[in-house]
């Protein structure tokens, strides 16, 4: 399946439930240090991502309890997307080796400019 | 007890009450999000929303602030688009109606204490005016059965024309406007607030 490519926060969101269902505020930790204090998602742009990614499929309610009367509910990662965020990572990983493969192999040829120089 | 458990609990004390302001103002910016939404979902935002945020903060962060505003009108604008146009169309000319009545009513009532003070007691109708247009608003805002906001208004025109034709002649398309416009109410969700 094709689809466009997924906005950052989105991938980390997606990415943070790999391991296993999460609640929010520990998503947005996890968000956190995953992308290195890069993505620090608001409270509010992490429902409205989950909220998003639950329409699509990608992610469920896993479980529900109260902690000190509130409740606290836990979101995980659906077969879809699981599926959905390897795609995106293949395809980010096929979009660096571009970049990446191509230096290493021009590195050297600049490398030996330089040394003639 | 000794003193630094006191003042142990002094501190606590100042924390929860720092942590309740920042809920209170949290549950503020919630109004962005439709009743039903936030019913459903707002405690548990408010309690990722102060967990997140630093120990001591008596304000929402402006980004998170932002944040709520935004999820808020999107939630609603999904709302919204499974409503249908004619539903919306309505629901945008009772919100623009109630804009433009409210501030009247409070114009009323101050050009009438206002008349009160250059010639002596206050005409009747008056009073019943800016009585029933500050009901009338009340009543459209709120989630009340459609005829009693209609009634309200009906009263309130010809009582408006006592004036000028002008006047009454502004306010009875405002009252057919908002006549059509209450109709369809009860098919409105009542989470729109």
């Amino acid at each position: 399946m094709k689809t466009a490519p997924m906005r950052e926060p989105t991938y980390f969101v997606l990415a943070s439930l790999f391991d296993g269902p999460l609640h929010g505020y520990a998503i947005i930790k996890r968000v956190e240090e995953m992308s290195h204090d890069r993505v620090q998602l608001a409270t509010g742009t992490l429902y409205t991502a989950l909220d998003r990614l639950a329409g699509e499929g990608y992610v469920e309610l896993v479980s529900e309890e109260t902690v000190n009367g509130r409740p606290r509910r836990s979101y995980g990662l659906t077969n879809g997307g699981a599926s959905a965020l390897q795609a995106e990572a293949t395809r980010m990983a096929e979009a660096a080796s571009l970049v990446i493969d191509h230096a290493a192999a021009r590195s050297p040829r600049i490398v030996s400019k330089l040394r003639h120089a | 007890m000794s003193a630094p458990e006191r003042g142990d609990a002094a501190e606590h004390q100042v924390a929860s009450g720092r942590q309740d302001t920042l809920e209170r103002r949290t549950r503020l910016l919630l109004w962005a999000y439709p009743l039903s939404y936030r019913g459903d979902r707002g405690d548990e935002i408010l309690d990722t929303l102060i967990e997140s945020a630093p120990t001591g903060r008596k304000w929402p962060s402006p980004k998170d602030s932002w944040a709520l505003i935004i999820g808020g009108l999107r939630v609603r604008t999904a709302q919204n688009r499974r409503l249908g146009a004619t539903a919306n169309w309505r629901l945008a000319l009772l919100f623009a109606l109630v804009l433009y009545i409210g501030p009247q009513a409070m114009l009323d009532a101050s050009l009438t204490v206002d008349r009160q003070n250059v010639l002596g007691p206050i005409p009747w109708y008056a009073i019943v005016r800016a009585l029933l247009t500050l009901a009338a608003v009340v009543l459209v805002w709120l989630p009340v059965p459609r005829l009693a906001a209609a009634a309200a208004f009906s009263v309130y025109a010809p009582v408006y024309t006592q004036h000028r034709w002008l006047d009454g002649a502004i306010q009875a398309v405002l009252l057919i406007l908002m006549a059509v416009c209450a109709r369809g109410r009860d098919r409105m969700p009542r989470s729109w607030l």
